[in-house]
């Protein structure tokens, strides 16, 4: 198994709106693998918090996907599993998209990365 | 006397750290902004290749769909030896394509030639033809939109590629700011233990 992944090399996944997938996807990042799984996902207006969240949850188990690209306005809809996953891989990077430039204080890792200078968070 | 030393070590590894993490961080932010960068310009070509291909030739409808099979071009590679890093494995999405059609066309002469030939084995060629099927899978992604795409478009790919790369630092930085963080909460614990212990 470990020689299989080895040669396969492991994934990028991404989450986002048309222009985000359409774009990673030309960079090369895209695959549908043989139980015709997609490694991305389309958001769009009609797309409800569920499939995302049930979306997001899939690729957290997939074993061949080391980093989700997700749009930082698609991440703020399922915040609270984003704030759940603490394993570092797979890396989720949550990216700004043409629509909604990136705020870093609702970025979970960087969240995270601040509470170590918090006295209070860090419970010393 | 060596516990004092000892909680003065421990507590300078601490500033350390904290440091490191504010490198980190730092790191991490400027790499955001190159990516919003990457993929500013990235979409700003898109729109322009909707804009002269026509609306619909640059959506969803285009990409792969489920009954399609698509192989990554773009994959990581886990580097254990250390600490843990990702590096990207392979990123020549159109050279690896004009390379393959270029061979491809190469093998199709040489089986012409060979056909009179009887002593050609029939396995080799037949080992020759499985790599080559797995190729076809892998093509470029610009064929998606059609033959001939306007600039924009290969402008688009190579601002998305950029943000690729950028998406393996972002990911490297943010298991570097885990593994301090982790290390951090280990040595404020022992720091904790050394003060109670003085006390």
């Amino acid at each position: 198994m470990a020689l299989h992944s080895a040669i396969k090399g492991k994934l990028l996944a991404v989450i986002g709106d048309e222009d985000t997938c359409v774009g990673f996807l030309l960079g090369g990042v895209g695959e549908i693998n043989k139980n015709r799984q997609p490694n991305f996902m389309v958001v769009d207006k009609n797309t409800g918090v569920g499939e995302i969240e049930e979306t997001f949850k899939r690729f957290i188990k997939r074993d061949d996907v080391d980093i989700i690209l997700i749009n930082q306005n698609v991440a703020e809809l399922i915040r609270h599993c984003i704030d759940s996953h603490t394993n570092p891989i797979p890396a989720i990077l949550e990216i700004p998209s043409k629509d909604h430039p990136y705020d870093a204080s609702k970025d979970s890792i960087l969240r995270r990365a601040k509470g170590m200078f918090n006295p209070e968070e860090m419970g010393n | 006397m060596t516990k004092d030393s000892d909680y003065e070590s421990v507590c300078r590894e601490l500033d350390d750290l904290a440091l490191q993490m504010l490198d980190q961080m730092k790191l991490y932010l400027d790499l955001l902004a190159s990516m919003e960068n990457s993929v500013k310009t990235g979409s700003l070509h898109l729109a322009k290749s909707r804009y002269i291909m026509g609306n619909k030739s640059v959506s969803v409808l285009q990409l792969p769909t489920e009954d399609s099979e698509l192989s990554a071009q773009a994959t990581l590679v886990t580097d254990k030896t250390e600490r843990l890093t990702l590096k990207l494995a392979n990123l020549n999405v159109s050279a690896d394509e004009s390379n393959a059609e270029a061979s491809s066309e190469a093998d199709g002469l040489k089986r012409r030639k060979d056909k009179g030939k009887p002593s050609e084995p029939e396995e080799n060629q037949d080992a020759e033809e499985s790599p080559k099927k797995k190729k076809d899978v892998m093509q470029d992604p610009l064929k998606w939109f059609g033959v001939l795409v306007p600039q924009n478009m290969r402008l688009a790919q190579l601002s998305f590629k950029t943000a690729v790369e950028i998406a393996v630092d972002l990911a490297n930085v943010q298991l570097e700011m885990a593994s301090i963080r982790k290390r951090y909460c280990s040595l404020l614990l022992k720091k904790k233990e050394l003060r109670s212990g003085a006390v």
